[in-house]
C-alpha cells in the first residue's frame, strides 16, 4: 500500500480489537451446536461481524494479505491457550510448535 | 465430496469475496459498506452448517489456510499488495503452524475416542 489512510498504530489497535471480537464471536458460534441454539449463535454472528468493521478500520493502514494473516493466526493461537486455560483442553508438543510456528509467521510479516 | 464439506468450502469463498469486497470499499459511502458485513454473516452461517458434521479443528485449520491463501492472491492480484519472498516464507509458516496447532490440540470427543490416552 503506497499511501496508508491510517497511522500503523491506530491500525495495529484496530486488528487487535478485531482479534478480541473474532475470538468471542466464534466461541460463542461453537456454543450455538450448528445454531441450534439459535440466540447465542445470533450473538456470536453479530460479534464476528463487529470484529470485520474493526478489520476494515484496520486495513486503511496495513495490507489486507497482511492484516488477515495475523487476524487469523492470533485468533487461533488466542482460541487454543483459552481452550487450555478455560476448559483443560490439552496441548500436545506438536501444538505448542505449532503455536510457536504461527507467532513467528506474524513477527515475520509485521516486521520484515 | 460430502454436503457438508461442499457447504464448508462454499463458506471460505464467501469469506474470502467479502474480505476483498472489505478492502474495495474502505471509502464507500456507509450503505455500501455494510454488504461485506452481511456476506461475513452469510459465511458464519454457513460455517456453523459445516460444522455440525466436520469436526472443528479440521474445519477450522482447512478455513484459515485456505482464507489466507485465498486473501493473499486477492491482495496480490486485485490490489497490488506486494508477495514478496519472506512474505510467502512467513504465510507458509502461519499455515503450517494453524495444520501443527489443530492436529496438537485434544479436544473433549478425542479424549472420548482414547486417542489421547
Amino acid at each position: 500500500m503506497t499511501t496508508p489512510l491510517l497511522p500503523q498504530g491506530l491500525a495495529i489497535a484496530w486488528l487487535v480489537l478485531a482479534v478480541l471480537l473474532e475470538v468471542s464471536g466464534t466461541y460463542l458460534l461453537k456454543l450455538s451446536d450448528g445454531m441450534k441454539r439459535w440466540l447465542t449463535g445470533g450473538v456470536g454472528i453479530l460479534l464476528v461481524v463487529g470484529a470485520f468493521a474493526a478489520l476494515a478500520q484496520a486495513i486503511k493502514g496495513m495490507d489486507l494479505s497482511v492484516a488477515y494473516a495475523v487476524w487469523g493466526g492470533a485468533g487461533l493461537v488466542i482460541t487454543a491457550i483459552v481452550g487450555m486455560l478455560a476448559f483443560g483442553q490439552r496441548i500436545r508438543p506438536s501444538g505448542w510448535a505449532g503455536i510457536a510456528l504461527v507467532i513467528a509467521g506474524v513477527v515475520a510479516l509485521k516486521l520484515l | 465430496m460430502s454436503f457438508h464439506w461442499l457447504v464448508l468450502l462454499a463458506a471460505i469463498a464467501v469469506e474470502i469475496v467479502a474480505t476483498a469486497a472489505l478492502k474495495s470499499v474502505v471509502s464507500a459511502p456507509f450503505m455500501v459498506t455494510l454488504l461485506p458485513l452481511i456476506l461475513i454473516g452469510l459465511s458464519f452461517t454457513l460455517l456453523s452448517v459445516a460444522l455440525r458434521v466436520i469436526p472443528l479443528a479440521v474445519a477450522y485449520a482447512v478455513w484459515e489456510g485456505l482464507g489466507i491463501v485465498g486473501i493473499a492472491a486477492a491482495g496480490h492480484l486485485l490490489f497490488g499488495e506486494h508477495l514478496t519472498p519472506t512474505r510467502i516464507v512467513a504465510l507458509c509458516a502461519i499455515i503450517a503452524g494453524i495444520v501443527l496447532l489443530e492436529r496438537g490440540v485434544g479436544g473433549e470427543a478425542e479424549e472420548r475416542e482414547g486417542r489421547l490416552a
